[in-house]
């Protein structure tokens, strides 16, 4: 699963990944489907990530990938090619899931005896992650969105704080403030766990 | 050199996590790091976040087939764009609570698919192959994303979209395949028809199924029966694969055996405007 999207450099904020994904975002643009396919391919992984730890539930996560893909796509024509495609695209992501955040807890399914089988309902998943890696997870949903959102954008391969501000219309100094404090929160809620465990 | 105080060592620490600090400045914070324990024990600290979150970010998968569920949906939500408007009639037959209901689709400042009722009515779901239902709440304008797989609640609405067809499986044993972007309100041993196509094997039934739709009624016990309409929803036909069914339109009943058709024409009184 390649995770190589658009990625600015550290240094200069533009990319050499940049160019393709440029180039397949014009091309999508114009109405090549093709063009999306090799976007959706290249940046699923991070967009599923990315809303796998904002969002904690599978099914969640799928569905707000998915839905920032078809967001992406009808509002292609909005895309500013001059900039890096994949802060963009993970903008959109921050969005989707910002708005599943607030919806959630209204979809209560009721049960009724009558069943549905889906033609392809989504396969399990293989991917367990491990006590840590969980347990850091849950001490971000604790955090306010405004720290949470940065950290998790920041915390995907490869991204610079130019890319979080870049996704969040934000300026680069409130970026690097939110992560700074973000982290500190962090800091405390992990660290507190770990005085429990000890004692 | 100036000396950092605490507060700009905390800051370069950040900085250097953020991988933007300045080579000179590094050199700062490692001075004052070596002379004061507090801020080395926060650096410790600030980096074992650090390595937690990136560790626990990469090890997040995707779910097989995602990229196949993502066109798929791409492609379904490319042929809804446009907004379908169906009016049901007050006819007694359909007892909906409201008599139009219009979904739209597509509002760029939603984040999930919303589905619009415009007038409060029973719930209604909207199944999209493979993807996601939505379920409207008694007295909710707006449907929420149910659960694949999950129970649909009886007299749900539903409309299922999507590539291939939707199956419906019924508590009293009654299998329905929907298709041609089939809107059906569901009932227990029923099922009404409005738009599209389905197809319904109750061979496995308990009892008789009912296809209740604008063109006329079809019921079918131990059988298999299709009834498809025609675009401009004027006629449709039923058409019995296995078994019999008992076909009432035209204000004629007729008993149907298998490899027979029957066309249909729209009850006025039944109509459904799409
Ligand atoms: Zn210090």
């Amino acid at each position: 699963m390649t995770d190589s999207g658009a990625r600015s450099g550290a240094a200069s904020g533009i990319t050499g990944g940049g160019f393709a994904d440029r180039e397949l975002a014009l091309r999508a643009r114009r109405g090549d489907t093709g063009a999306f396919d090799s976007i959706v391919e290249r940046h699923h992984a991070s967009i599923y990530r990315l809303c796998r730890a904002l969002l904690r539930e599978r099914s969640d996560a799928e569905d707000a990938t998915q839905e920032t893909f078809v967001r992406a796509w009808r509002c292609l024509g909005r895309y500013d090619a001059t900039r890096a495609f994949a802060p963009w695209l993970r903008g959109i992501a921050a969005n989707v899931c910002r708005q599943a955040v607030r919806g959630h807890g209204r979809r209560e399914a009721r049960t009724i005896p009558l069943e549905t089988q889906l033609s392809d309902p989504p396969a399990p998943e293989q991917e367990e992650l491990s006590p840590v890696a969980d347990r850091a997870l849950d001490a971000l949903q604790s955090l306010d969105e405004t720290y949470r959102l940065p950290l998790v954008l920041f915390y995907l391969r490869e991204a610079t704080v130019a890319d979080v501000a870049e996704a969040l219309k934000i300026s680069e100094g409130a970026a690097r403030v939110r992560l700074h404090r973000g982290r500190e929160m962090l800091r405390q809620i992990l660290m507190a766990e770990q005085d429990n465990v000890e004692t | 050199m100036s000396r950092l105080n605490c507060e700009d060592a905390r800051r370069l620490i950040h900085l250097d996590l953020d991988g933007e600090i300045p080579p000179d400045e590094r050199k700062r914070l490692e001075e004052h790091l070596a002379s004061c324990p507090h801020c080395r024990a926060a650096q410790e600290e600030l980096s074992a976040v650090d390595s937690r979150l990136r560790d626990a970010l990469s090890r997040i998968e995707p779910p097989a087939g995602l990229v196949r569920r993502t066109r798929r949906r791409m492609m379904a939500e490319q042929r809804r764009r446009s907004l379908l408007r169906v009016v049901l009639p007050a006819a007694a037959a359909f007892v909906l609570v409201g008599t139009a209901l219009w979904f739209a689709f597509g509002r760029p400042d939603t984040g999930r698919r919303q589905i619009t009722l415009a007038q409060h009515g029973a719930p209604a779901v909207v199944l999209s192959g493979g993807d996601a239902i939505h379920v409207f709440e008694p007295h909710e304008r707006v449907a929420q994303p149910g659960q694949t797989g999950a129970p649909l609640p009886e007299d749900s609405v539903a409309w299922a979209l999507g590539e291939d067809s939707t199956r419906l499986a019924f508590a009293g044993g009654a299998r329905v395949d929907l298709s041609g972007e089939a809107v059906v309100r569901i009932g227990r041993d029923r099922i009404e028809l409005f738009k599209g196509h389905l197809r319904a094997d109750t061979t496995e039934a308990e009892g008789p199924f009912t296809i209740s739709t604008p063109w006329g009624d079809v019921t079918c016990r131990d059988g298999i029966v299709a009834v498809r309409s025609d675009g401009d929803g004027r006629t449709a036909y039923a058409h019995v694969i296995a078994g019999s069914a008992v076909v009432t339109a035209d204000d004629r009943q007729q008993i149907l055996k298998a490899g027979e058709s029957r066309r249909m024409r729209i009850d006025p009184d039944r109509e459904v405007v799409l």
